[in-house]
């Protein structure tokens, strides 16, 4: 047999089996991450090979059962029935090998071509138990390899199991579970089922006919798609169903399931033997003091502290190490992008620089996102996550939210810096639909890093007496907001969405492996450069054109010519007066500042002196009329030099001058303007809305714009500048701004992220306009009921604080929306147990 | 077999045989594919105010109260 042969493998598995682990020790590095059509569910797929067979594996989602209850379980049954893999390799724990079966049973009764790999046998043997792998393989009549997929071994046995299954015919499977009275309908449907030539060679007869027993209603769909004569195929069903209920008093699904269970006990005794005595095991100890009612919390507290102090305190200081990396891409592009004009630049350098500050504006933030990844992964991969929930989960609920909310309100900094986007990104984890979204509606509304200089710089310059208690309160009022607006939105919009009940397995702890680690954190780096950053530098162009166009009118322009002008002609007069006279000429002047500008650049950083006496001899080289000027050599040098700083400092003035026209001038610039009628209750101007506008794209623009509308660049000094610049403003305008800023709504990288998670393009233009809205309302509520009852600025603050904390207090009382129909409505079902 | 006693009512530390599920289609196909149905006996590790904590065999599964309260014990 020659020729490669592709086989397709699909991975399947209960949660916390260590499914990915083996996927990782059967794939090695070679992995792709997408999504399964239509779904926000991850499909990973990756492939290796087996002597001449080219393996795809496709990794499952991790269900626990194969019914349609959930998303995860559709995916996975679709799957299987539509791709058809050749091989299903089921992964089990073999610690929990009874409940594990409960999936293995049912992937044989889809008569997949199933191999049990009995994984997590070094923690079987650790605690003591046996398996009967023989015993296990001659009672289903499969191939059941064990394995150890952590430690690394196994891996050989399972690609022989997988080769051999490969080259076999799939035949029906050997072991049927023992349906008991139900067994006569079964019978009776699937012989109706196996007359349709269609459905019989589509999908499995029995299966399809014990699915349709158990009012699936996805099966049903099925047969109505291929069955020739459904409706009866379907009315039979129900009759057997009526039937059945009418012989045992029992419903039919109750009784599969508790059949599947029964098998499982079943083949579980005859082939696992615990240990006689059954001690604690060391998860259930730890979980003593872990989930326990007073230390619980408290250990989670000191988690999330520390949580907050690696990824957040440390990783900035690491961000701030790698900047010079940045940097250098900066300083690489403005070398190599056309040069400089006077007043204005050549399109193509203030577009490329612009699209280059924007990119590297987020790329800043990588280190810190890749210790939060890491530091999630240790989480995720130890085991606790479920136990944060565990503790959590009554104090969120009151607001509609999950325990697993916890993570991504902490990434997107619920005290003081974070950043949104991991945090949407976490949610990803919360099993409920409902809270799931409503978290991703309120991550934004955390203080991020990029909302901080903003914070600052109105701190700084209007209540720099109360500095500290003002940024506490701009620190802890967000909670205040958010969870009383997670509430809210639970009541309203998200009310119809299904909400899941909290049912979750608590999976023992387990040692993560720095391997595991690593990969998961690249896997999402890499997922954050895919998604975020490509759109961060399209979006940037937008951006551009919007603060830039349609540019200076021409009388404006002619003032800038004439300034530069001016400036030029004194130079040159200069000029005249030294020996450099015919050696620099008009059009000299220009390349000499770009001269001195990339000579500071080059040497940006560098301390050494050897290095930097290099630099200056290459410079020297290249030009050295102009070197002479810009370091001052000799007196000419020197005399010319004092007169270009003259020239350097009209330049930036000017074009200081002529950025903040344009700026007005512009699109963005005539939205503040229109917009300046709704904001002047929040005592927004025209020049505060501008900044808000820019800071759509990057919050970090909000303080940089402040800067060039009041004059000045970077933002060390703009409290001052603003200070002066706007003689009207008041603490309480400062402080309706902060409180705008940080309900604003999310910047563009988050709004995709939100889009992504969410699934949807509505639910991210809602996160955009309720944020705004919400923003716009509590910030003229403040000034203008703050104005109206002639509060200052503190007292405001405060009164606004106490009606948050208010606020939350009443919507915790509100029952949520299941709550109130359990209270008002009898449940479908026969129950008696509100008697208690 | 008809009881009143409900999940929700087993102290921390005491075991209970599961009796009935009585919960919406969606929770009780959760319990079942944690194995939690009629005929298992499970342990109560944790009942204070939070979501209640249970062994079923060697899982061990979390469980809010309103749906605890929907599994009829004896």
């Amino acid at each position: 047999m020659t020729g490669e042969k592709t086989v397709l493998v699909a991975l399947a598995g209960q949660p916390n089996c260590g499914k990915s682990t083996v996927f990782n020790l059967l794939t090695g590095a070679r992995q792709h991450v997408a999504n399964y059509p239509g779904v926000t569910v991850e499909k990973k797929t990756g492939s290796f090979a087996i002597d001449d067979i080219r393996v795809e594996l496709v990794d499952l989602p991790g269900t626990y059962s194969l019914t349609s209850y959930s998303l995860e379980e559709r995916v996975a049954r679709d799957f299987l029935i539509n791709d058809m893999p050749s091989v299903v390799i089921d992964v089990a724990d073999g610690s929990n090998l009874k409940r594990n079966l409960y999936l293995t049973l049912q992937l044989m009764e889809m008569e997949a071509p199933v191999i049990l790999n009995l994984n997590m046998m070094d923690v079987v043997e650790r605690r003591g138990q046996r398996i009967d792998v023989d015993r296990l393989r001659d009672m289903l009549g499969i191939p059941v390899v064990p394995t150890k997929a952590k430690k690394g071994e196994g891996k050989a046995a399972l690609r022989v199991a997988v080769k051999e299954l490969a080259g076999k015919r799939p035949g029906p499977a050997a072991y049927k579970i023992d349906y008991g009275p139900l067994e006569p309908h079964i019978d009776v449907l699937a012989g109706a089922i196996a007359e349709d030539p269609l459905v019989s060679v589509q999908y499995p007869v029995r299966w399809i006919a014990v699915k349709l027993l158990e009012n699936d209603d996805r099966a049903a769909d099925m047969v109505k798609g291929a069955h020739t004569d459904a409706d009866q195929a379907l009315a039979l069903a129900e009759s057997c169903r009526l039937r059945f209920t009418e012989e045992t008093g029992n419903a039919p699904e109750r009784h599969i399931a508790f059949a599947r269970h029964a098998a499982c006990a079943r083949i579980a005794a005859e082939t696992v033997t615990l240990p006689a005595a059954k001690k604690r095991s060391l998860s259930d100890l730890a979980d003593r003091y872990v989930c326990h009612r007073f230390f619980g919390p408290l250990i989670l507290l000191v988690i999330l502290m520390a949580l907050y102090q690696v990824a957040i305190v440390f990783g900035n200081w690491l961000a701030l190490q790698a900047w010079p990396i940045w940097g250098a891409v900066e300083d690489f592009s403005a070398d190599v992008l056309p040069a400089a004009g006077f007043t204005s630049d050549p399109l193509l350098r203030a577009l490329g620089l612009w699209v280059v500050k924007s990119t590297t504006a987020i790329l800043n933030y990588l280190p810190i996102f890749f210790l939060l990844f890491s530091l999630i992964a240790i989480l995720e991969d130890s085991g606790y996550m479920p136990r944060m929930a565990f503790i959590l989960d009554r104090l969120f609920r009151r607001f509609g939210l999950h325990g697993q909310s916890t993570l991504p309100m902490i990434l997107g900094g619920v005290y003081v810096g974070g950043c949104a986007i991991p945090g949407v990104m976490a949610t990803k984890a919360i099993p409920d639909e409902r809270a799931r979204l409503a978290t991703i509606m309120i991550v934004p509304m955390m203080n991020c890093l990029a909302k901080v200089p903003l914070y600052l710089i109105l701190i700084g310059a209007y209540f720099a007496d109360v500095g500290g208690l003002a940024m506490f309160f701009i620190a802890t009022v967000t909670l205040f907001m958010a969870l009383p607006v997670a509430k809210v939105l639970t009541l309203t919009v998200l009310k119809r969405h299904p909400s899941a009940p909290f049912i979750m397995e608590m999976p023992p702890y387990h040692l993560p492996t720095i391997m595991g680690i690593l990969r998961r954190a690249f896997e999402r780096i890499w997922l954050f450069l895919k998604k975020i950053v490509t759109v961060v530098a399209a979006v940037a162009v937008v951006v551009f054109v919007l603060i830039n166009y349609p540019g200076l009118p021409d009388d404006r322009r002619v003032h800038y010519d004439g300034m530069e002008n001016a400036a030029i002609k004194g130079f040159m007069a200069d000029v005249a007066r030294t020996e450099f006279v015919g050696r620099i000429t008009r059009a000299d002047v220009l390349p000499i500042i770009l001269f001195e500008e990339s000579l500071k650049r080059a040497k940006r950083g560098v301390t050494d002196q050897e290095e930097s006496s290099a630099i200056n001899a290459r410079f020297q080289a290249d030009n050295p009329v102009y070197y002479a000027v810009v370091k001052r050599e000799g007196k000419d040098g020197k005399k010319l030099n004092k007169s270009l700083k003259k020239v350097v400092r009209t330049r930036k003035k000017a074009r200081r001058e002529a950025r903040a026209e344009r700026f007005e001038a512009s699109f963005l610039g005539s939205m503040g303007r229109a917009l300046e009628p709704v904001t002047q209750w929040a005592g927004f101007n025209w020049r505060i809305n501008i900044a808000l506008l820019s800071a759509f794209a990057a919050k970090e623009n909000s303080a940089a714009t402040l800067g060039s509308i009041y004059g000045l660049d970077g933002d060390q000094s703009v409290q001052e500048s603003m200070k002066a610049g706007e003689s009207g403003f008041t603490p309480l305008h400062a402080l309706a701004l902060m409180l705008f800023m940080a309900l604003y709504p999310p910047c563009v990288p988050t709004s995709i992220m939100v889009r992504h998670q969410a699934d949807s393009t509505g639910w991210m233009l809602f996160s955009i306009a309720y944020q705004t809205l919400l923003g716009l309302l509590v910030a003229s509520l403040v000034f203008t009921g703050g104005r109206l009852l002639g509060l200052t600025g503190l007292q405001a603050m405060w009164a606004f604080y106490g009606l948050c904390v208010a606020t939350t207090l009443i919507m915790a009382l509100i029952p949520n929306p299941e709550e109130r129909e359990a209270a008002a409505s009898v449940s479908p079902e026969p129950c008696n147990e509100h008697c208690s | 077999m008809r009881s009143n006693k409900t999940l929700k009512s087993v102290a921390a530390g005491e075991n209970a045989f599961v009796v009935a599920v009585a919960a919406g289609f969606r929770a009780r196909t959760r319990l079942e594919s944690l194995g939690i149905i009629p005929g298992v006996e499970v342990d109560v590790l944790a009942n204070s105010r939070g979501p209640m904590l249970v062994s079923v065999g060697e899982g061990r599964v979390m469980v809010e109260r309103g749906i605890a309260e929907k599994v009829l014990v004896a």
